[in-house]
């Protein structure tokens, strides 16, 4: 899921930098101070999982715990992924600094997406169906930043089938993991928290 | 009532770093060695699986790729090259991982011509299955002349330096596997690190916008 510094074409780099240059300065908006803990917190989750490993086949991939991070920070889940990925690279040389533009992009804005399109049905949920939306949300992340992983690829010039195959044939023991793991926090959250999954930037008027 | 998220998330937290400490990172890397006049290696993801099948470039001290090939099935190569200088060798597993090893040029046999600006290194790659002895003895053209008369072995100063050369790079293999190995492992302290730099910046940011609300949070209460 962490493209390396040196895969990617200038282009496809610089893109992806501006994009989410835009998504973080949005994000950053609609962090209000209640909100700062829950947004530090799933960026240190975001920052641990990564290195835990779920084996597949020959190799092993790694959590990624987007959709999850969707669901509670909705839009700040960009500066939250943003310097999860940074101190990765940093830290333990995952992705890399040029390339972070593009790795943010690819691992928020699927993020974004899932909450977008989950997160109203899920405010409604109960019992099962909140475990069916955590799984969505979960295996979705995770199949459309494997995608867009495959697309800056193949924007960078690699034939976009094949490659896109490998992701996101590698990824489909991860959406499962991911998927079943978001629905169990997911559960667990809306029973014990609900207000953890309500919108960034309300709990002030909602208090 | 409001501490209660706070303690979830630092039980999931340290619940979290606690089955990952062994856990290591989707990585990759690349692992090389020369040895007389082939370089031989392998790729390697972080968890220790191999690619299949992964690109490799051999390129030359000024960058120039001289070489393009594939590794095996156990994301093995043995490429067997005519100068000695300095090469890097990259490994492309497809999926948006790349990795780097430098080879020093020391590495491998004195008796090569040393290469340099302009010269065209030679590289062809050796079948990893078939020819599997080829890489172990130091140099095809060394032969061991043995008088069994007095049991006394006659051997050229050439074939004495590849000898020890072949000895010595063999002996020291696993030691810098090991090293490698150790340097790629994402250790305990920088996950600690990484977290106190997130609670930091987060930290920072709260105490800024705390600053911004206060005199409007002084103006409501009266």
């Amino acid at each position: 899921m962490h493209i390396v510094d040196g895969a990617l074409s200038t282009e496809v780099v610089v893109a992806g930098a501006v994009l989410a240059v835009a998504g973080i300065s949005y994000g950053l908006r609609k962090i209000d101070i209640d909100a700062m803990p829950r947004v530090a917190m799933m960026s240190a989750v975001f920052f641990v999982a990564s290195l835990i490993h779920v084996p597949v086949g020959p190799s092993s991939a790694h959590l990624i715990v987007n959709g999850l991070a969707g669901l509670m920070l909705g839009w700040a889940v960009f500066p939250a992924i943003f310097i999860g990925l940074l101190l990765q690279a940093v830290f333990f040389g995952f992705g890399g600094i040029t390339v972070l533009g593009v790795n943010t992009i690819n691992i928020a804005l699927p993020a974004v997406l899932m909450w977008w399109l989950v997160s109203p049905f899920l405010a409604r949920a109960e019992g099962k169906s909140v475990l069916l939306a955590g799984f969505v949300a979960g295996s979705g992340a995770i199949a459309l930043s494997s995608m867009m992983v495959g697309l800056s690829l193949a924007a960078s010039g690699q034939e976009f089938v094949p490659t896109a195959k490998l992701v996101v044939m590698s990824h489909i023991p991860l959406m499962v993991v991911e998927g079943a793991l978001t629905a169990a926090t997911v559960h667990l959250v809306k029973k014990v928290r609900p207000v953890m999954l309500a919108p960034v930037g309300s709990l002030r008027s909602a208090a | 009532m409001p501490r209660f998220p706070t303690l979830y998330g630092i039980v999931v937290l340290i619940g979290t770093l606690f089955t990952c400490v062994s856990a290591q990172a989707h990585s990759l890397h690349v692992f090389a060695m020369g040895n007389g006049d082939v370089i031989d290696g392998y790729a390697y993801f972080g968890g220790g699986a191999r690619p299949h099948d992964a690109e490799i470039h051999l390129l030359d001290d000024t960058g120039h790729i001289i070489f393009a090939g594939k590794t095996d099935d156990q994301g093995e190569f043995k490429l067997r090259v005519s100068h000695q200088q300095d090469y890097v060798i990259e490994a492309n597993s497809g999926d948006g991982h790349i990795a780097s090893f430098t080879i020093n040029g020391d590495e491998l046999s004195d008796q090569l011509p040393s290469g340099g600006e302009g010269i065209n290194v030679d590289v062809s790659q050796i079948d990893t299955t078939s020819a599997f002895q080829s890489g172990k003895t130091p140099s095809p053209s060394t032969t061991i002349a043995v008088d069994h008369s007095n049991a006394m072995i006659s051997l050229s100063r050439d074939e004495l330096d590849s000898l020890i050369d072949a000895a010595v790079s063999r002996h020291i293999r696993p030691l810098r596997e090991q090293m490698v190995a150790y340097e790629d492992k994402v250790r305990f302290s920088d996950l600690l690190g990484g977290i106190g730099v997130i609670v930091g910046i987060f930290g920072a940011f709260a105490w800024f916008q705390a600053g911004k609300s206060r005199p409007r949070q002084q103006n409501k209460k009266p």
